[in-house]
């Protein structure tokens, strides 16, 4: 059932679905998640460590420069993976939405 | 951590990592607006929208925080390059200065005593303390110089292993990359730790030294009870800090003394029976402790007063650490300076009392000096000088007290230490070395003598007047190179002529006389005749002329007085 608009769909029984923006906000995580995956934060740690050898800086950053490439690739994959749950969501409500109305227009 | 390893810091490394993570920062923060465009729609409702929801503002916490900490480490990296450039050029100084003084210091810290100096057998035993005493004092300053790479190794490490750790706060209430980016960068700085336990001047130095300039205003902000009475550090800051106290001082003082007069007249209002008389009682304790209190009040209203003229900096306010309050006011620039002196007043000088007028008599002093440099073609040059009333000085009522005895030198001991203390504290603290005048004048000569006993770095001069006594009958034993320790006796001073504290200062050996009568300069100018004990800086006189001679560096202008007519 469309909006007027024909942009959305409305609540029937505790939902209403945005589906342009829903798949606005799955196409900006997507680009979110690209982003994220294009920063290399080991690249400055391993220079620090180089820069200051000897102590626990140099130790620290190794760790840094792990937990961080850990953590940037956990991040780009989790918006990836979110992208595409909202990508997909919009196309299967409107999905949904086209076959229901078919089904249920006259003389079909 | 070694000091080998500190050398090889390489603050330019350090910057390039800042840029590099910059470059992060720049990537990261550019996505703000896709985030936000990336949150489920509000309009979006039901059970999936808020699972959605849920998820999308776990992942956007993650990537706040990784901003946080990038914004957090940036600016401690800049921190870092400039102290570890500090630390550079610190150990540069150290380097050189060890060079002059006949030690060198291998890149593993390894010191080297490189002098071959022909010594004769009666001198070895001092000739051997010097030296020791010159290897101490390298020895500190390296280890000051490790503390503070270690301080800041540690406290870097620290950000960066919370950094790795998701620890670095981004904010209860912050949305957007931009504010969690704000909100990191205000956790980023450095640790600061008070000075280290000061042994000597020089440690103090380095202490600050290995600071960057962001850091000294924070310490001069946060703490300047750290710095204001720190021998080491420059004069300038010991100003700057002494001058942020001193309305703190007088509140809490007029409090104070509110407060103890309220309990003086509770004590004194109360009735007392007929037979009763307050006349002849002790003061009570109440009386006393107002008194004390008026005392060092009394003794910031005359701080206050010695700073109302030109360049007068505070460079020593303690008002209540002692059994008398502690002042030294300078007048010039004495981190600049090409000539510097340190005069030491002595019986019943007081802050409270004496600091005002002292600090006038050493302001024309100066002029004196300058004027002299001016007319003698030294026009470059510029002098500066010091009140030094950092002792217990004796008073007439400390006459039975062993410590505070004009009859004793267990004052000008313990005072010639801390004197010391501050004379090397000018030399490390400079970039250059200055010419550096020690004066005594009566009991502050004795304190003096024993000052310059103790002293790690070069005094140029001494000049001490109306003495009793320098704390020795050798004057081999002032760390003042020969020829250069001076007196004046005015006729009728009894007190230059006591001798009480080693032997008569005008007749040791070593020692050279300077007049204090009549004189005539070549162009013409009568100079004036001082008697008695106290004028020797009076303006005009042959003795300020020669004081001021010396200290300006002009000695050969000197009118002196003749061995034999001692």
């Amino acid at each position: 059932m469309a909006a007027g608009s024909g942009r959305s769909l409305r609540r029937v029984d505790g939902f209403q679905v945005p589906v342009v923006a829903l798949t606005t906000a799955g196409q900006a995580s997507g680009a979110v998640a690209d982003g994220v995956r294009a920063v290399d934060l080991a690249v400055p740690m391993t220079t620090l460590a180089a820069a200051m050898p000897g102590g626990a800086v140099a130790q620290a950053c190794n760790d840094v420069a792990a937990a961080w490439s850990q953590a940037i690739t956990t991040l780009a994959d989790g918006m990836r993976h979110h992208s595409t749950a909202l990508t997909d969501s919009a196309h299967t409500y409107r999905q949904v939405d086209a076959n229901d109305a078919a089904a249920l227009t006259p003389g079909r | 951590m070694s000091l080998a390893q500190v050398r090889r810091w390489d603050p330019a490394a350090v910057e390039t990592a800042f840029t590099q993570l910059g470059t992060a920062r720049e990537q990261l923060l550019n996505l703000d607006f896709d985030l936000t465009q990336a949150r489920p729609p509000d309009t979006w409702l039901g059970k999936t929208a808020d699972i959605a929801r849920v998820e999308h503002e776990r992942l956007a916490e993650q990537l706040r925080r990784n901003v946080a900490a990038i914004a957090a480490l940036r600016p401690t990296l800049a921190d870092t390059t400039d102290a570890i450039t500090a630390l550079h050029r610190d150990l540069d100084l150290i380097d050189t200065d060890a060079a002059h003084t006949g030690f060198s210091v291998t890149p593993t810290g390894t010191i080297t005593d490189t002098t071959h100096t022909a010594v004769a057998p009666d001198q070895l035993d001092t000739y051997r303390q010097q030296r020791a005493t010159g290897q101490t004092a390298i020895v500190s300053r390296l280890e000051s110089v490790l503390h503070r790479a270690d301080e800041i190794d540690t406290t870097l490490a620290d950000l960066l292993h919370r950094a790795a750790t998701g620890q670095i706060d981004d904010g209860a209430t912050t949305t957007t990359l931009a504010g969690a980016d704000t909100v990191g960068a205000a956790a980023a700085q450095l640790h600061i730790s008070p000075p280290p336990p000061v042994t000597i001047p020089a440690v103090a130095t380095a202490w600050w030294n290995g600071m960057t300039p962001a850091e000294h205003d924070r310490v001069l902000a946060e703490h300047p009870d750290w710095v204001g009475n720190l021998d080491g550090i420059p004069a300038t800051t010991r100003d700057q800090a002494n001058r942020a106290r001193l309305p703190g001082e007088i509140t809490r003082l007029d409090t104070e003394i509110a407060a103890a007069q309220v309990a003086l007249d509770r004590v004194q209002n109360v009735d007392l029976p007929p037979w009763v008389s307050r006349e002849g009682d002790v003061p009570p304790p109440e009386a006393q402790t107002l008194y004390k209190l008026q005392s060092q009040r009394d003794a910031l209203t005359a701080i206050e007063q010695s700073l109302n003229g030109p360049d007068r900096k505070l460079l020593l306010l303690d008002i209540d650490g002692h059994v008398s309050p502690r002042a030294a006011v300078a007048v010039g620039d004495i981190d600049t300076a090409t000539h510097v002196a340190v005069f030491t007043p002595g019986f019943t000088t007081t802050v409270a009392q004496g600091l005002p007028g002292v600090t006038n008599d050493i302001a024309a002093l100066r002029q004196t000096a300058q004027l002299q440099l001016l007319k003698s073609d030294h026009p470059g040059e510029s002098v500066a000088a010091v009140t030094w009333i950092g002792y217990d000085v004796p008073q007439w009522d400390t006459l039975d007290e062993h410590d505070r005895s004009v009859l004793g030198s267990a004052a000008a001991q313990h005072g010639g230490a801390d004197l010391a203390h501050f004379y090397d504290g000018i030399n490390t603290s400079r970039t250059t070395d200055p010419h550096l005048t020690a004066l005594g004048h009566s009991y502050g000569s004795t304190t003096t003598g024993y000052a310059l006993q103790h002293t790690t770095t070069p005094i140029d001069d001494a000049v001490v007047f109306g003495s009793p006594g320098l704390g020795t009958s050798d004057v081999t034993d002032l760390h003042v190179p020969a020829g250069h320790t001076a007196a004046l006796r005015a006729n009728l001073d009894p007190v230059a002529s006591f001798g009480a504290f080693g032997q008569k200062v005008s007749t040791m050996d070593g020692v050279v006389d300077l007049s204090t009568t009549d004189h005539t300069l070549p162009n013409g100018v009568l100079l004036n005749e001082v008697t008695g004990h106290s004028d020797y800086l009076t303006p005009g006189s042959t003795s300020q002329y020669n004081i001021a001679a010396t200290i300006n560096g002009l000695t050969d202008r000197r009118i002196t007085i003749p061995r034999e007519w001692r």
